[in-house]
């Protein structure tokens, strides 16, 4: 049974709950989901900057940017969840058993390059087995980002014909 | 017989698909019925409310039906699967 929680309030505190009720109608996942979806693009954008000119700003900017999403992503995860439940009554079909394995594998691997960026920055300096690997995660970033955007699109502009 | 299972799992994936419709359908409904019985009630206008009322309750009858035919296809995919 789906767990209406603006409603135990205003059952529990009749005038008081108001903007509590108010809060929790908040459409949260679409003002989180955003970060991840701009900023992971744009910090990969920025590492193939670094590698191309090896500028330092390039560097921070690309790590700066990726601690940022890294930290919004899960926050993204658990608000989209949190819709899934309320607004779509949790029914497990594809399109959003795709989008939580996705989110989840995106949390993972993005917070594997930061952590990975962090420790190492020396990272892309180096030539081998390991930068490629690096890199090759970070466009897997980008593919997840992209095809997470595109179920969501489907999700507010409907479903193709 | 192998045939047969493999009809049903299609058949389970296209009333799926069916499922996921509706469930991205309902919403839709149920934010117009909102729309509607807002734009109502910031209208003075007594004819132009009633419209839009009559505009929100048909949109609630829209989530209405759909809702039922989600409940259907829920029932008899469970039954399919049971089968299976």
């Amino acid at each position: 049974m789906r767990t209406n929680w603006a409603e135990i309030l205003k059952k529990i505190f009749p005038e008081k709950t108001k903007i509590k009720i108010g809060l929790l109608n908040i459409p949260f996942h679409a003002m989180f989901v955003h970060f991840p979806t701009a900023l992971y693009p744009v910090a990969i954008f920025f590492l193939f900057l670094a590698l191309l000119s090896d500028k330092d700003s390039f560097h921070n900017s690309y790590f700066y940017l990726m601690i940022i999403a890294t930290l919004f992503t899960p926050i993204s995860h658990f608000t989209g969840i949190h819709e899934w439940k309320k607004k779509y009554r949790g029914v497990r079909t594809h399109i959003f058993i795709s989008k939580i394995r996705y989110g989840r594998i995106l949390i993972l691997v993005g917070g594997l390059c930061t952590t990975w960026y962090w420790f190492y920055p020396g990272i892309l300096d180096n030539t081998g087995v390991l930068n490629i690997v690096f890199i090759i995660l970070n466009i897997s970033i980008l593919l997840l980002v992209g095809y997470l955007g595109h179920l969501g699109g489907k999700l507010v502009y409907g479903l193709p014909h | 017989m192998k045939d047969q299972i493999k009809s049903l799992q299609e058949r389970i994936k296209e009333m799926e698909k069916v499922v996921e419709v509706l469930i991205i359908a309902i919403p839709k409904e149920e934010s117009s019925y909102k729309f509607y019985l807002e734009l109502a009630n910031s209208i003075e206008h007594e004819g132009s409310r009633r419209m839009f009322i009559k505009v929100a309750n048909q949109e609630l009858a829209h989530k209405g039906m759909l809702e039922m035919e989600l409940k259907k296809l829920q029932q008899e995919i469970a039954s399919l699967k049971s089968e299976r």
